[in-house]
């Protein structure tokens, strides 16, 4: 909470700027650095309290570059903020704070008139300097390519580069360099911003690559300490290339010179065998009137004659490099008169000067490569000539000391540490050792070792079975094969007893396995047995019901039924029947009672006609009519 | 590139609930199933659109250990909306989150959106927060809900759009004073207070003027 409360403070004392009182703000920019410095979590929390956004204000607001120690500070800060802090440089890469960084290197039209105050050149250090802390090398990649990629997209790039080819503009030496450096680490790995500064030409005349004149201007920066001017001036002609320049740089008279192009024609042999062997048929000509030799052999020359320690370790470097892996180029090393003397005698040498070690170290390290590379071409140096001349003129442990000087050295630890030339101006002399022959030398050295163990084991073991006589060695010759034999049988044996042990294994097993099997079935099989007889109960007492004449049942049930029915209604019928028969008796009763009943009082009537004096006649057919007639 | 606003989010909740597995699912589109402890604080950045426009979200993913909460809690009141997760799988995480926010209350501007978080949805069979309780929270709290897996990627996009979302109609409510960078929010560069035909635009009256909108 803190950091937060110190934040606030700074964007409140850019009101105090404004009434000049800027002690302030130095004072707390002093605290900030302070604070910075080492806690990742503080940076962390003074970037999320959008410090750059008051940074690049306050660096605005005092003039870019052209501001005084505010500005510089700032940068500090900055610098603090993204020094080792992955968090944070994706958080300056995503808040677009590189594009920011872009008017930093506008120069004022007037700057050869008014010249590079060292305030300028202190502001100018440390903006090269946060943007090296993004594209460093040691940060994770796919940081480094976005940001990159940042860069092109926001010209920064250009502008950077800019600063480079800016012709005719007065650039201090050592901010020349760190320029280059710079941009160096912004196209580094990256193929678009490569192609980019391929494609940008310097405005001489005529127009050269940059590439050309910046190679041109590494050999002039060792100069540069007597001339005060880094710029092209003898650009030379029109059909210059970088390894012409190379090369005369290789054999110039500046050891920092022969250093710088040493490493960088190494650099183009790094893992590349194909590389090494074109560059073999590259000769030349070192005087007018003499005879071309290979760009080798006059490497293996050069570094015998020369006294500067500088230019002989950037030589030594370049033919470990080439010699690595190239059975060719040993070849031809080894046929330069005198060059393996010369070693050889370094090598041995009991004492030495400030770090001549390191030299001796390096032959040491060439005659290992030439025993690991060596094709037995060579008559005079074939693999085991060369490794008795270490072992008989040398000594082993003379040797393995001096190779062991090399990583031992500072120098060596210190160049191991990062791919980047860190070096001030005044300090050129310091630069022995290089990163990419660190690493070759980590890698070979115990190759070499090993290769020169193995050589001398084979030639000890010949000279001991030598020095035997002819009936011993029949002898020992007896034995080895009675041993051999023995030998062989114990192994067959043993391999045969290992095989059984593991069918025996597996057989156990297997048995095991069947075993359980087994009680598992009889398991099954009692279970399976107690539901048998269980399922038997029930089964009995189930009632019988046999499901499959149910349609027949079903169909007889259905007839029973219906002649149930029949005879039902057949009952009915008689029923019905009888009813009538009962009811048709009925009414014969019924009428014969009614017709007696008329015959009665018919008679009845007769009789009182008769009575009343009337004849009948006995016609029974005209009874009625008489009677009526009668009436 | 350009943006019209750029909101800072910060992530918070217990250590391993898949915070910076959440992060890396939105700005990275991938899940990586074993993840190093946050130490202090990550860094992740993403452009979204929203309503047609360009919105740059900064995300900051804390440490959810308890040794890290100072330094943890600087990052609250810079934020203009937090992620507070917690792990459906695990119940002591929902337990601690009242916790969490009244950290986050007491540290925080008040306008804050916060977002709760169930994460790792795709562990259903190890569920031990059911959705509801996780809604009930929020309801409670003022919270916007939603259950997520940073390993599937369910709803890790709504998630941080969402939030975009609800800090966007604040701002456009004139709740959120858009020139005060220390609420979280800026205006992106094309989109300066000087153009007339923004909201916000007119200093400090942006929040009066985005009010009468």
């Amino acid at each position: 909470m803190g950091v937060s409360k110190l934040m606030d403070l700074l964007l409140e004392s850019r009101e105090v700027i404004r009434n000049d009182a800027k002690i302030y703000l130095l004072l707390e920019s002093l605290l900030l650095i302070q604070l910075t410095k080492s806690n990742a979590n503080i940076q962390k929390i003074v970037a999320f309290e959008n410090a750059f956004d008051r940074l690049f204000d306050v660096i605005a607001q005092e003039g870019y570059t052209d501001g005084g120690i505010v500005v510089e500070d700032c940068l500090l800060i900055m610098l603090n903020l993204l020094k080792n802090n992955t968090s944070n440089i994706n958080f300056f890469n995503e808040g677009s704070y590189i594009q920011k960084l872009a008017p930093m290197f506008i120069l004022p039209k007037n700057i050869e008139d008014i010249g590079w105050s060292p305030q300028k050149v202190s502001n100018f250090h440390c903006v090269l300097q946060v943007i090296r802390t993004l594209v460093a090398p040691s940060n994770p990649i796919q940081i480094i390519t976005a940001c990159q990629k940042m860069m092109r997209n926001a010209n920064l790039l250009e502008a950077v580069t800019n600063i480079l080819m800016a012709l005719g503009v007065p650039v201090p030496a050592d901010i020349l360099s760190e320029t280059m450096n710079t941009v160096a680490e912004m196209i580094r790995g990256n193929l678009t911003n490569q192609e980019y500064f391929a494609n940008v030409m310097a405005p001489s005349d005529p127009p050269q690559p940059a590439i050309v004149v910046l190679l041109n201007s590494m050999n002039e920066i060792s100069q540069a300490q007597v001339v005060q001017t880094l710029l092209p001036t003898s650009g030379g002609s029109m059909g210059l290339t970088t390894g012409q320049l190379l090369c005369s740089g290789l054999f110039s008279s500046d050891s920092l010179s022969i250093w710088f192009s040493a490493v960088a024609l190494s650099h183009t042999l790094i893992e590349n065998p194909a590389q090494k062997e074109q560059l073999l048929r590259v000769f030349i000509a070192t005087n007018v009137g003499v005879q071309p030799v290979s760009l080798l052999h006059q490497c293996a020359t050069y570094f015998q004659q020369t006294s500067k320690l500088q230019a002989k370790l950037g030589i030594l470097m370049l033919l470990s490099m080439w010699l690595s892996y190239c059975p060719p180029a040993v070849q031809v090393f080894l046929n330069v008169p005198g060059a393996m003397a010369f070693l050889t005698a370094q090598t041995s040498a009991n004492e030495y000067d400030n770090n001549e070690e390191l030299l001796q170290g390096l032959c040491a390290f060439i005659m290992g490569l030439c025993v690991v590379f060596n094709d037995n071409t060579v008559q005079n140096y074939n693999k085991e000539n060369l490794s008795q001349l270490i072992e008989k003129r040398v000594g082993v442990e003379t040797y393995l000391g001096k190779l062991g000087e090399i990583s031992r050295h500072e120098v060596y630890s210190k160049a191991a540490k990062q791919p980047q030339v860190r070096v001030k101006h005044e300090t050129t002399s310091k630069l022995l050792l290089e990163y990419e022959f660190c690493k070759l030398f980590k890698v070979l050295e115990n190759v070499i070792i090993n290769a020169l163990g193995v050589q001398r084991e084979l030639s000890n073991g010949n000279m001991t079975e030598l020095s035997l006589s002819e009936h011993e060695n029949a002898l020992l010759l007896q034995y080895k094969d009675v041993i051999r034999d023995q030998d062989r049988r114990l192994s067959d044996i043993q391999r045969q007893l290992e095989l059984m042990g593991h069918e025996k294994q597996h057989l156990s097993n297997q048995l095991e396995e069947l075993q359980q099997t087994n009680l598992q079935l009889q398991d099954q099989n009692t279970l399976l047995k107690a539901q048998l007889s269980t399922g038997a109960t029930i089964v009995n007492n189930l009632p019988t019901t046999p499901n499959k004449n149910e349609p027949i049942e079903q169909e007889y049930n259905e007839q029973n039924d219906l002649a149930d029915k029949l005879k039902c209604l057949e009952m009915e019928s008689r029923e019905k029947q009888s009813e009538i028969d009962s009811l048709k008796k009925e009414q014969d009763d019924l009428l014969e009672l009614l017709l007696t009943e008329q015959e009665l009082k018919l008679n009845t009537f007769k009789n009182r006609l008769i009575e009343l004096g009337e004849t009948i006649e006995d016609d029974p057919e005209s009874d009625n009519i008489s009677i009526g007639s009668d009436n | 590139m350009s943006y019209a606003y750029l909101f800072k989010y910060i992530i918070i909740g217990d250590t391993g609930v898949g915070k910076s597995c959440l992060l890396l699912q939105f700005t990275d589109k991938r899940f990586q199933p074993v993840h190093d402890l946050t130490i202090g604080v990550e860094f992740g950045a993403r452009m979204i659109t929203i309503e047609g426009k360009q919105i740059k979200l900064q995300i900051w993913d804390t440490a959810g250990q308890e040794a890290f909460r100072s330094i943890t809690r600087s990052y609250y009141r810079g934020a203009a909306g937090a992620l507070l997760v917690y792990d459906i799988t695990r119940r002591e995480t929902f337990n601690h989150l009242t916790t969490w926010l009244d950290d986050a209350r007491q540290h925080s501007n008040s306008n804050m959106v916060i977002m709760l978080i169930g994460n790792k949805s795709d562990l259903e069979s190890r569920r031990e927060v059911k959705k509801e309780e996780g809604e009930a929270f929020a309801r409670e709290h003022g919270l916007v809900f939603m259950e997520t897996s940073a390993k599937t990627a369910a709803n890790v996009e709504e998630a941080f759009i969402n939030t975009a979302k609800e800090i966007f109609e604040k701002i456009q409510e004139g709740v959120f004073d858009i020139n005060n960078e220390a609420n979280g929010i800026k205006i992106g560069p094309q989109h300066s207070p000087t153009n007339p035909s923004l909201p916000g635009a007119g200093g400090q009256g942006g929040s009066q003027g985005g009010g009468c909108c």
